[in-house]
């Protein structure tokens, strides 16, 4: 077993007073709280913190920690209880929850044992031993393609189930969830009952999945609407034309107005992502020279030039 | 351990109401006058005039649990939540219009 050494987890100092270590743990909290921080690692790091400091704020149990960590050695070495090591101190368990108890690290139940890390939940208002599960929060990867046809994804998540003492056994859970035809980047799908296990009958909590689209070679997507850029021909966007477009389905045909410009952008009504309301495609227009290789292709740029005066920078004053 | 094989349908969290004061409550572990409380301070919005014949939208729901993890992990009161909400919903948006103008940008760089 690692030891863990909690004063570093805080940046605290190990003479630090208990209101040092309050505003530390405030500190740091808002900053990793997994609901204000999105980055990968907050989770984990909001855990660990829960767990310094569910030992450092109470003066007993942090006598006892300072007493194995003078013996426990080096921080991050190996690291075994003295032996017939047994706490002495109760939780107390006041204040508020910082992390699920149930999540705390196998270094913290050798030292203060099973009871000492399920005490915290025990709050004014809620009947003793019997909570609800935690909500598990997850992000699923979805395709375009899928968010357009809805599909059905198999996925793993780790949770953790409670056993008679209740301790929180860890286990891994395979569902089958439908992704359902026009979700959104950033949505989320409730599964009701498949979040954390339920402590003393209390119900399950719920699994959030918040949809996190892809990024797709051709569209790009806002809420349900989608853009495509759409190359044309100069003689394309001069004169008007018909031409194909790829949507999310079936390609259709789009009319091109005469004298087009580059960067125009033109709207396929209700050809986005579908919903009560579907999105619409956008199309924005970019002007492709065909390259000029021959005598001929030359000869023919030449005409226009002679043909056509038209200063392109004129907006720039030159 | 694979155990389940039958297909799950979920919920998409959004503003449709279909719950009565009574679920939000049982689904948050909370009594009727803390969510009295976040009603009051427009962290949820349920459609009705009065809490009998409130309905709440599983956004509101998603909402109510947000608050009460952030206001018993950073001891903040509910005014106090409800600024963060509004903040991180802000944030989110904001981040949202970047990707989605990054990913436009990218398209027209090609």
């Amino acid at each position: 077993m690692k030891f863990k050494d909690y004063y570093t987890t805080m940046g605290v100092p190990e003479d630090a007073s208990a209101d040092e270590i309050k505003k530390a743990y405030r500190t740091l909290a808002r900053r990793y709280h997994p609901d204000i921080n999105k980055d990968q690692g907050a989770d984990e790091q909001f855990k660990e913190l829960g767990e310094a400091y569910e030992v450092l704020k109470d003066p007993a149990k942090r006598a006892e920690y300072d007493q194995i960590r003078k013996y426990g050695a080096t921080s991050g070495g190996d690291f075994k209880p003295p032996p017939g090591w047994h706490s002495g101190a109760d939780f107390s368990g006041g204040g508020y929850t910082t992390a699920d108890p149930a999540e705390f690290s196998d270094f913290f139940e050798t030292l203060f044992g099973q009871r000492a890390a399920r005490k915290p939940y025990e709050g004014p208002g809620r009947a003793p031993f019997a909570i609800r599960g935690e909500d598990v929060h997850y992000r699923i990867p979805v395709t375009l393609e899928e968010a357009y046809n809805g599909s059905t994804r198999g996925i793993s998540l780790q949770t953790h189930r409670f056993d008679k003492e209740g301790r929180g056994i860890p286990e891994t859970k395979t569902l089958n969830v439908k992704i359902p035809k026009g979700v959104i980047d950033g949505q989320k799908i409730r599964l009701r009952g498949q979040g954390g296990a339920g402590f003393g009958g209390a119900p399950n909590g719920d699994l959030y999945l918040e949809v996190e689209l892809d990024p797709h070679p051709r569209f790009s997507v806002d809420g349900r609407d989608v853009t495509l850029v759409l190359p044309v021909a100069p003689w394309e966007a001069a004169l008007g034309a018909s031409v194909k477009v790829p949507t999310l389905g079936a390609a259709v045909n789009l009319t091109i107005p005469p004298n087009a410009r580059a960067g125009q952008k033109l709207r396929l009504k209700g050809r986005g992502l579908p919903g009560k309301a579907n999105g619409d495609q956008y199309v924005v227009l970019q002007i492709v020279l065909p390259p000029v290789d021959s005598a001929e292709d030359r000869s023919l740029m030449e005409a226009m030039r002679q043909q056509m005066p038209f200063n392109p920078r004129e907006t720039l004053g030159v | 351990m694979a155990r389940e094989t039958e297909v799950i349908t979920g919920e998409i969290v959004d503003e449709t109401v279909k719950y009565g004061l009574k679920e939000v409550c049982e689904v948050c572990g909370v009594h009727a006058e803390y969510v009295v409380e976040m009603v009051e301070a427009g962290i949820i919005k349920p459609k009705g005039a009065e809490p009998t014949t409130w309905r709440f939208s599983s956004l509101s729901i998603m909402r109510s649990r947000k608050a009460l993890r952030l206001q018993r992990d950073l001891d903040i009161n509910i005014p106090g939540v409800a600024v963060t909400l509004d903040l991180l919903d802000e944030l989110e948006s904001l981040r949202d219009q970047v990707k989605s103008l990054k990913q436009q940008l990218e398209k027209l760089q090609r």
